[in-house]
């Protein structure tokens, strides 16, 4: 009886979560429960899909195995752990910078031809981009390879010398993304209530310290939201730049190989649904448990920063 | 309020504008609009690897007339595009979704897990003729645990690795080739196209290039277990460790090192057109259905001239090149390979489709010969290759009586692999297998294409292979193979 | 701009633009972000130039910013394709306008619930968006549910439903109505008597047109650039959206080249295709209509975002 007097109370409120509650069952809750597959040994039988997954045999976790059996297992996690760890980090201080300088730009026409300029990275897609850092970095025909011959310098072999790489990815990564995060944080800036700058001004606080004191903390509980979620991906690396712009050099899998691209090496051949499951499964898990974990972390901060 | 009302009249503006500017642009689909079902013929859903033809509409118009007076069926072709083909089928074949007929994509695993109708039975009583047509090699290279589940297309049985050579600088700088037989007797000749020609690349090589040396492979060419076709035919060996095959390696490092082969080989993928002059050697496939370099020099549509690197054999690979399979959910298995039967024994059926229309892109001449006409384009037929019955599809004019009996000799006479029709099961090694396949990834393209040194890669390759679970592997592997040649025999 | 404002401070509205940097550091900035524009610009240049090169060019002296020799060729091969083109032009625009209208309902008034303290169920109903984000469903499931469950293979409703909703911009909303709604105004709307939905519609919405202008976007250019939807679902010619047709004509690309020594069996009309230049006219080809159109959303983005930002 409470629980249908509660209802009728947040009838609107149930009403507006209806539609997009709806499209979580049959999109996501659904479908989710596939990953059973991680534990089967998935054959065929007649009566579709969900049929054949009941009727496999359970394996237990020997689907995961290939995760952690390899002897690249420690080098692949800690690569995609740091390289997203880079992302986050450098890749808000960047996204959070623009935005702050894009929104006290005094030229509103400029600030529009920045604002589209830095979007137009997102459009191209890795294998795009890919071309065209193999026209800076190809051995003989390459742009950089040329200006450090035109200045005497000896040639770099660049696809063969790992060191070079997890600067070119990171810069990369964080190049694609900036134009696109930096939206979110632009838009915020504009939202922030004008009277703050205003008695700010009238404190006679200089620029910097409006944007150190108003700005900055204003931004803090999107940056920390959106960080949280960040590491929920964590052990997810971005495919295409992982693969993709290394062109797969077999010299470069030191600093290179992530997670994804170890999983697509290694499955493209066998095709096997249930391993390909299970790596997700794993990515999943793992970054769960450590949103749950941030996210406790910063609540005992501050409450409005938490994501849940 | 008022900016968000503009927004959606902005919005609502670009569609009308784009609804007006498309004109006709319709918003239901139009795969299926001609295959209604009629009463009493069943339709069969069929997926294709490839690019829809351009007159689609007619070619299947015309063969459904015939197929419907046959069989009583209507077929529904459609197509998936080469690079999509693999990613979209493994999910209509994990799904369970219905279809009839469909190229086969991965086909010992899904075979393996049940997913195709198991068409031992089913073909021989079925489609008979066309069974009957088929080369042993197609039945035995198919068979997986003693069953068939695959229609495959008669075709080239068996496969030769050539060297095919661009022929306008052999003439240009009068090379000889009649006695290149192998990667290392290139050497006199790259060295003329090097110092010569500053534009063309010796070697045709990038990603993917494979050192070719009378190897035949389980599993596939990339990964380290093969039987060597010249020394003992029942032990499986990784190939790498194998002296003719390291020779052969060494031999493209020292090209790599001598610049014939581009610096950026193994990471890059470049394409050298076959009708174009920026190459002057490159490897191909060949079999008895290309006739020579007939086929070849057709497509590139200049002369090129080819030496054989390899014997030539049957072999698994080749047997399963273009696999037509019946869906273990169709409702329909009986029709289906009534059809691929009628498919691949009616002449006019199959030269409809692969050649267009008759009278308007060929006409025929003499028993079994077509002349093309005008109306013969690119893109308005299909491919012979992953169609049908390569025995039955009529032959250009320009190939002569004797090229056809030297073809069906050529047939008669080729080798088997040792390991045809050996399917190796990987279930109770697939852990391993992941991590071999990425080991391979890593040395793979820097080995092939000479980049590495393959007396440093190979050892250090070799190491990490043992980490990844290789004697496992081969050991289970050996013993299935134990297993199948005591079968045999 | 001048003008602009003084436009505005005729309405009376307290346009006055506090945040903006001094005349010295604007210089400096600008030319810092300028010179990061351009980074992001360069490539799509480059794209351009190489769609104009001539093949020949491209294999001896390879890429460059003034190639040696011009060609048409990449585009001319498009352009047999027109029709489809511009059919799949169609397709692309309508998915991206209905959907994101879609999108845009659907997510902001889920986030506007889970942002109400009033709402009893917002964690739930929180947490239930955001494990979606954490966990992926699978392919093979997915197309399932899409094709028998709701029988919608190979129609427009397969492109534009699975991104119907965005979670990722669930939490963005939320965050915005909670930083930039101020309480009191939803208080004393219902003080007034006004429904939730009213309150909603009339006080909120307004308020949160720069975070509604943000997420039209990122739902926009979700649309625009997928294609993997299309490669699951469409069968049919004329339902095909720009960049799927665009990456099966480079997909087929790339499959000719990796099979090169298969080439006497595969290549069909595929042979004879520029195939650098066609890739990159096929860039610039579904790129520029979006970006063309991307500073007409900005007109709406950034004005929407002033007024957002001024009390009233």
């Amino acid at each position: 009886m409470r629980v249908l007097r509660d209802f009728w109370k947040n009838k609107a409120f149930l009403l507006m979560v209806l539609p997009g509650a709806l499209w979580l069952i049959l999109f996501f809750y659904v479908p989710v429960t596939g990953n059973i597959v991680a534990f089967k040994n998935f054959k065929y039988s007649d009566g579709g899909f969900f049929k054949s997954l009941m009727d496999s045999p359970w394996v237990g976790f020997d689907n995961f195995k290939f995760l952690f059996t390899s002897n690249n297992a420690y080098l692949i996690t800690r690569n995609t752990v740091l390289y997203n760890f880079a992302f986050i980090v450098l890749g808000t201080i960047f996204a959070v910078f623009i935005a702050i300088v894009l929104s006290e730009i005094r030229s509103r026409k400029m600030k529009k031809i920045y604002q589209t300029s830095m979007l137009f990275p997102y459009f191209l897609s890795w294998v795009i981009i890919s071309y065209f850092v193999y026209a800076f970095l190809s051995p003989d025909k390459g742009l950089l390879n040329s200006i450090i011959g035109a200045f005497g310098g000896e040639n770099v072999n660049w696809y063969n010398e790992p060191k070079y790489w997890p600067f070119i990815l990171i810069f990369l990564g964080i190049w694609k993304g900036v134009g696109y995060n930096s939206i979110i944080y632009f838009a915020s800036i504009l939202g922030i209530n004008s009277t703050y700058y205003e008695a700010a001004m009238v404190d006679g606080a200089s620029k910097w310290q409006q944007i150190k004191n108003v700005t900055i903390p204003q931004l803090v509980p999107l940056i920390s939201i959106l960080s949280i979620l960040a590491v929920g991906n964590i052990f997810r690396a971005d495919f295409g730049l992982f693969y993709q712009i290394p062109r797969n050099s077999g010299a470069l899998y030191e600093v290179t190989s992530v997670l994804d691209t170890y999983i697509y090496n290694g499955l493209t051949s066998t095709g096997d649904i249930g391993m390909t499951a299970a790596a997700g499964l794993y990515q999943s898990v793992v970054g769960c448990i450590l949103v749950v974990g941030v996210n406790l972390f910063m609540r005992k901060f501050d409450e409005e920063s938490a994501l849940f | 309020m008022r900016r968000l009302k503009k927004l959606t009249i902005g919005l609502v503006g670009i569609l009308v504008l784009s609804l007006l500017m498309a004109g006709c642009g319709s918003l239901s689909g139009n795969a299926s609009k001609n295959t209604d079902s009629k009463k009493g013929v069943t339709t069969l859903l069929m997926y294709q690897i490839g690019d829809k033809p351009e007159n689609y509409d007619q070619l299947m118009d015309a063969a459904n007339k015939i197929v419907e007076k046959k069989i009583g069926a209507r077929i529904n072709l459609q197509y998936i595009g080469w690079g999509d083909y693999d990613k979209k089928m493994s999910v209509i074949v994990s799904s369970g979704e219905n279809y009839d007929i469909a190229y086969a994509n991965n086909y010992v695993a899904n075979a393996q897990k049940g997913a195709y109708a198991d068409l031992t039975d089913l073909a021989p009583k079925y489609a008979k003729e066309a069974y009957d047509m088929l080369d042993p090699a197609y039945i035995e290279g198919n068979k997986i645990k003693g069953k068939l589940y695959a229609f495959p297309v008669n075709g080239n049985v068996y496969a030769q690795q050539m060297l095919t050579f661009n022929k306008q600088y052999l003439d240009k700088y009068h090379l000889d080739i009649s006695n290149v037989n192998s990667y290392a007797d290139l050497e006199p000749l790259l060295k003329v196209i090097k110092k010569n020609e500053k534009t063309v690349m010796p070697i045709a090589a990038g990603q993917g290039f494979h050192v070719e040396s009378d190897m035949d492979y389980p599993l596939s060419n990339g990964m380290p277990f093969a039987v060597d076709l010249k020394g003992d035919h029942t032990k499986i060996i990784n190939q790498y460790d194998n002296e003719r095959m390291k020779q052969d390696l060494r031999t493209m490092h020292k090209y790599y090192q001598e610049g014939y082969i581009a610096k950026d080989a193994a990471t890059s993928n470049t394409d050298y057109p076959l009708d174009g002059n920026t190459w002057f050697v490159r490897q191909e496939t060949q079999g008895p259905y290309d006739y020579g370099d007939t086929l070849l020099t057709t497509t590139a549509g200049q002369p090129l001239v080819s030496r054989p690197l390899t014997d030539a054999y049957k072999t698994t690979g080749q047997a399963q090149m273009a696999n037509f399979v019946v869906s273990s959910n169709s409702k329909h298995k009986e029709k289906a390979v009534e059809f691929l039967g009628l498919l691949n024994s009616d002449p006019d059926l199959l030269n409809g489709l692969i050649y267009g229309e008759e009278g308007k892109a060929w006409k025929k001449v003499g028993d079994n010969k077509v002349k093309l006409l005008d109306g013969y384009k690119a893109n308005n037929h299909m491919a012979a290759w992953n169609t049908g019955n390569n025995k039955i599809v009529y032959v250009q004019d320009s190939i002569t009586d004797q090229q056809i009996k030297e073809r069906d000799e050529n047939i008669k006479n080729a080798k088997q692999s040792p390991i045809l029709g050996f399917n190796f099961n990987t279930d109770s090694v697939k852990t391993e297998i992941t991590n071999i396949s990425n080991v391979m990834s890593q040395y793979l393209d820097g080995l092939n294409t000479g980049t590495l040194d393959p007396d440093k890669a190979i050892p250090e390759m070799d190491a990490k292979l043992k980490k990844a679970g290789y004697d496992k592997v081969l050991k289970e592997m050996q013993k299935q193979f134990d297993e199948f040649r005591a079968s045999k025999e | 701009m001048k003008g602009g404002e003084k436009q505005m401070s005729k309405k009376k509205i307290s346009q006055v633009r506090v945040q903006s940097f001094g005349k010295k550091s604007d210089i400096i900035f600008n030319i810092l972000v300028a010179l990061l524009a351009f980074s992001c610009i360069f490539p799509f240049i480059f794209v351009i130039i190489i769609s104009f090169t001539s093949e020949q060019s491209l294999l001896v002296h390879g890429y460059a910013l003034f190639p040696k020799e011009w060609s048409l060729k990449g585009y001319t091969y498009l352009a047999d394709l027109k029709g489809q083109i511009l059919q799949s032009l169609f397709i692309t625009v309508f998915v991206t306008v209905i959907g994101t209208l879609i999108n845009v309902t659907f997510t902001s008034t889920y986030a506007y619930a889970i942002a109400r303290p009033n709402f009893k169920y917002r964690r739930f109903f929180t947490i239930f968006a955001l494990i979606t984000m954490l966990f992926s469903p699978g392919m093979v499931p997915s197309y399932i549910v899409m094709t028998t469950l709701l029988h919608l293979k190979d129609t427009v409703w397969a492109l534009i439903l699975p991104m119907a909703l965005s979670p990722f911009n669930i939490i963005v909303m939320r965050t915005f109505f909670k930083r930039t709604v101020p309480e009191s105004i939803i208080e004393s709307a219902r003080i007034d008597g006004a429904s939730e939905f009213r309150t909603f519609t009339k006080i909120v919405l307004p308020l949160a047109v720069p975070g509604i202008a943000t997420i039209s976007l990122f739902a926009a250019l979700g649309y625009w650039n997928d294609w993997f939807n299309a490669l699951l679902y469409i069968q049919s010619d004329n339902l095909v959206p720009l960049q799927f047709l665009l990456m099966k004509i480079q997909s087929n690309i790339d499959y000719m080249t990796q099979n090169a020594s298969l080439s006497a069996n595969l290549s069909g009309g595929m042979a004879s295709i520029p195939k650098e230049a066609t890739r990159m006219a096929m860039v610039v080809i579904s790129t520029l209509p979006i970006a063309c159109s991307y500073p007409f959303f900005q007109r709406y983005f950034v004005s929407g975002l002033t007024i957002g930002g001024v009390k009233e």
